[in-house]
């Protein structure tokens, strides 16, 4: 076998997945995971880092055009897959994996690559810059970081290296002047609700500004759930909110950086969603919750990001005089699956409540400005925002 | 003990294909703790780093609008360039590729190379995650770099010399990690904090997108990857020179017994990794300057009478 | 011959560096041009043998050109794209006052009769240097470092806006500090 060839089928032993989620595909994406893990492939974190785009469910036309620049994004080798429900998974990573192995494809990709970055459109952004394939002259500009809210009416003769103007200044937090940089997180972040997007205005890495808004998908997936069943018994519905409340813990623990006991959560997680019985993933579901509490690392490293006032209204949050803290959802999430899954209870609160999901999308703005960018994302992941009930419930848009 | 001899050329070709092969161990090692969790085989995870090489080297490159280039690539290339120099002053066995007389001196100055070069990796790619990845190291290091100084004064005061050979050869009564106990984990965290690694990862870590790792691929991205093992390896290596005696032990050559001790602190430090949360360095700023920093000078202050005494 | 080389070859390093320090399109770029510049010099010292104060004024120069990249750029507004830039100001005044400095510093450099060695250097070159410059006022010297050290934070707590009221209440007696970062010990 040749040099190329043997490499080539070293790479596509461990493959790097960008994993781009519409809003209503949880349990497409939570099976992805799966068998991402399965396979010893990785879910990539940038587009840099990515082989294959795969799109969990049929997105709408606004999460299309980022879908569109994010594969402008991928450096090559590199597949496209869409998977709409979760028993395509498997087909679609394999053909995934053929593409990636095709040379003549995707030397034929390579030609066709233009050397000009693709137009921008201005009001959707994605994570971080756009990129080129190589270091090829620019004649275009790029995807525009910083808004058009820029005044423009001085200075026309900025400079504007690669077609973005240079940031203004703005008072920041202490007093003092700083350049403003307008960024946008999400739609496609690791560990971040499906077609959230945050625009945020940046000092530095201190929020100042943030305004959310949601990608709506083009249409709903016809089963329900983690557990893709059309009728909901009270089973389902505990397996259910038990696979919803360790997905959510996972994102919690993945972003403050604990791998091993984020790992541990999407096993559990995965478990429930193929199909183990509750009872048997009790017990791990104890020692993860044990660990978690008494890791004073992580007490230490969460110590303080509060939720606010955002659940004071609800019925887990009534009653309480100190806001909720973002370790403290974390461990009322694994002390509630953990719950469930031994004693077999009912969940407290009901998933589909989109007056609840709307009240966090409003109180996002307030929540985030004055907290940098690591603590905005544990405020985000604790919220566990379910944006396709949002999605769901504005006008239908094609 | 022996005399460092002088520069050995044959280990001049050696030593960077040891670091390589100690570096691959490290990150099978990593591989076999992620395959574990996720409940594959061991040999699948083993064999992980290798794949990983073979995805990058078939992966091109990319760049981004108004990236500053040079920066960027010096960036890139630069962390595997200094762990090179680093591995230039550890003796193993009796080979040393240069036992300059102010070798501590020297791998401090390395591990402040890591800074410029983190930052430029950082700053190269004009994109604002990568920025703030950059910048989250600086910060860390600023925490880190006053105790990591002061614990590798210890054991040059308790060896009255900067030259590693005299450090090695002042451990022969007894190791200094011993009665220097401190100094040697302030020694750990500083190697583990320098090469981004596990709680101090937190410029490369997912709620950026991957920080300075962002924008890389292809070739850049392996220098990087591979720069950070080659950091911890060189960490561990030196490590092992100035706390844990070197080559000093029964039976096997002292050679083999430096491999030896450099790759179970190896292990042991990729362990860390998965084990603990990472650390934000606006956090770890109160805690490195008002507990870490008092109680390494305390350490100091204690070897130093203990050295003064004994005249 | 050799050595000659090699200085010839670090100087140009060191004097094309800081001229590059005027010219380049960058801040980052300026900031490390003159990284390079003070390694470069860094590396003359190794060449006298001065081995301790030749790494650690590299050691030294990286460490406060990477902190002194972020004020630069953080007050200058920069950002890593290339544009063209001019740092210099009164530039016919700062011109003559700098050929006419190194005029004379190189005069002097080539043109003073240095005396011939006498005697042989010391087998510790860098305790002796240490003596012969700081000599009678060692203890002034030791602890000139820390008084810096302490002048710069109490310089930055007076420059602080908010002060201990503003953070512990009006009495002192708040159970954390009312900061807009919580700090790793709440303190």
């Amino acid at each position: 076998m040749g040099l190329r060839a043997s490499i080539a089928l070293g790479a596509v032993q461990s493959i790097h997945v960008l994993v781009v989620e519409v809003p209503g595909w949880g349990a497409t994406r939570m099976r992805v995971e799966a068998e991402l893990a399965r396979r010893g492939w990785t879910a990539a974190r940038s587009p840099a880092d990515a082989d294959v785009l795969l799109v969990c469910g049929v997105p709408g036309k606004k999460l299309e055009s980022v879908c569109a620049r994010i594969w402008s994004q991928l450096p090559g080798p590199r597949a496209r897959v869409a998977v709409h429900n979760a028993s395509d998974v498997a087909s679609g990573l394999e053909k995934a994996a053929a593409e990636l192995l095709d040379e003549g494809r995707q030397q034929g990709d390579a030609r066709t690559r233009s050397h000009q970055p693709v137009e921008a459109s201005d009001e959707i952004e994605h994570v971080g810059h756009g990129g080129s394939e190589e270091s090829a002259e620019h004649s275009k500009p790029m995807d525009m970081d910083m808004d058009a809210e820029m005044d423009m009416s001085m200075d026309m003769d900025m400079p504007m290296p690669g077609g973005i103007p240079l940031a203004s200044g703005g008072p920041d937090r202490d007093g003092l002047e700083m350049d403003v940089l307008h960024v946008a997180l999400g739609p496609v972040l690791p560990h971040w609700p499906a077609g959230l997007v945050v625009h945020c205005a940046l000092q530095g890495d201190v929020i100042v500004s943030a305004e959310p808004d949601v990608l709506p998908a083009a249409l709903q997936p016809n089963n329900d759930g983690p557990i893709g069943n059309n009728s909901r018994s009270a089973h389902d519905e505990r397996r259910s909110t038990v696979a919803r409340l360790s997905d959510a813990a996972v994102q919690v623990l993945a972003l403050a950086g604990w791998s091993y006991a984020a790992g541990r959560a999407r096993r559990i997680r995965d478990e429930v969603a193929a199909g183990t019985a509750l009872v048997d993933v009790a017990a791990d579901l104890d020692s993860l919750a044990r660990s978690v509490s008494r890791s004073w690392l992580l007490r230490w490293a969460l110590n303080g990001i509060t939720v606010g006032d955002a659940f004071a209204n609800t019925g887990e949050g009534a009653g309480r005089h100190e806001p909720e803290t973002v370790r403290g959802r974390l461990i009322g999430w694994l002390d509630e699956a953990r719950r469930i899954a031994r004693y077999n209870t009912e969940a407290y609160e009901s998933p589909d409540n989109p007056e609840l999901q709307r009240s966090l999308l409003d109180a996002i703005p307030q929540l985030l400005s004055g907290t940098d960018v690591a603590t905005a994302r544990l405020i985000v992941a604790s919220l566990a925002i379910q944006t396709a009930q949002i999605a769901q419930a504005r006008e239908p848009r094609t | 003990m022996t005399d460092a001899a002088g520069t050995n050329p044959a280990w001049a070709l050696l030593a960077p294909v040891v670091l390589g092969l100690l570096a691959l161990a490290a990150a099978a090692l990593n591989g076999i703790l992620v395959a574990r969790a996720e409940g594959r085989t061991l040999r699948s995870g083993a064999a992980a780093p290798v794949f990983e090489v073979a995805r990058l080297m078939r992966q091109r490159r990319r760049t981004t609008v108004a990236a500053d280039v040079l920066l960027w690539r010096i960036g890139c290339s630069g962390l595997v360039v200094v762990a090179l120099l680093k591995t230039a002053v550890i003796p193993v066995g009796p080979w040393v590729l240069a036992d300059i007389p102010v070798a501590i001196v020297w791998f401090n100055a390395m591990d402040v190379m890591v800074w410029a070069v983190v930052w430029l990796i950082g700053w190269g790619a004009n994109s604002a995650y990568s920025l703030i990845g950059g910048y989250r190291f600086l910060a860390q290091a600023v925490s880190y770099e006053l105790p990591l100084m002061f614990a590798l004064v210890t054991p040059a005061v308790a060896a009255h010399s900067l030259r590693v050979s005299d450090v090695i050869a002042a451990q022969q009564e007894l190791w200094f990690i011993v009665w220097m106990p401190v100094a040697f984990v302030v020694f750990c965290l500083s190697v583990v904090a320098f090469s981004s690694w596990g709680p101090f990862a937190t410029a490369a870590s997912g709620d950026i997108a991957g920080g300075i790792l962002t924008e890389v691929s292809g070739v850049d991205r392996l220098l990087i990857l591979a720069g950070r093992y080659a950091l911890l390896t060189t960490g561990a290596a030196f490590a092992v020179a100035l706390f844990l005696g070197g080559g000093a032990g029964p039976l096997l050559p002292d050679w083999l017994w430096t491999l030896v001790k450099t790759l179970l602190l190896l292990a042991a430090f990729v362990v860390v990794r998965h084990r603990l949360p990472e650390v934000r360095p606006d956090r770890l700023a109160e805690v490195a300057w008002m507990i870490v920093l008092p109680v390494v000078l305390l350490q100091t202050l204690i070897v130093s009478i203990v050295v003064a005494v004994r005249g | 011959m050799l050595s000659t080389i090699v200085f010839s070859v670090l100087a140009v390093i060191a004097l094309a560096s800081g001229i590059a320090v005027f010219r380049v399109d960058s801040m980052a770029r300026a900031t490390y041009a003159l990284a390079v510049s003070f390694v470069a010099v860094g590396a003359l010292l190794l060449m006298f043998d001065l081995d301790y104060i030749g790494v650690i004024t590299i050691l030294m120069m990286v460490m406060e050109m990477a902190i002194m990249a972020i004020y630069m750029i953080m007050f200058m507004g920069m950002n890593p794209a290339l544009m063209p830039m001019s740092m210099v100001h009164n530039k016919r005044w700062s011109a003559i006052l700098a050929v006419g400095t190194f005029l004379l510093l190189a005069g002097g450099a080539l043109l003073v009769p240095w005396p011939a060695r006498s005697g042989s250097p010391a087998t510790d070159l860098t305790a002796s240097l240490g003596e012969a410059i700081m000599g009678s006022k060692m203890l002034v010297m030791l602890t000139v470092s820390p008084i810096l050290f302490a002048t710069i934070v109490a310089a930055l707590v007076l420059a602080n806006p908010r002060g201990r009221y503003d953070r512990w209440g009006d009495d002192l007696q708040r159970a954390r500090p009312d900061d807009p970062q919580q700090g790793g010990l709440g303190k």
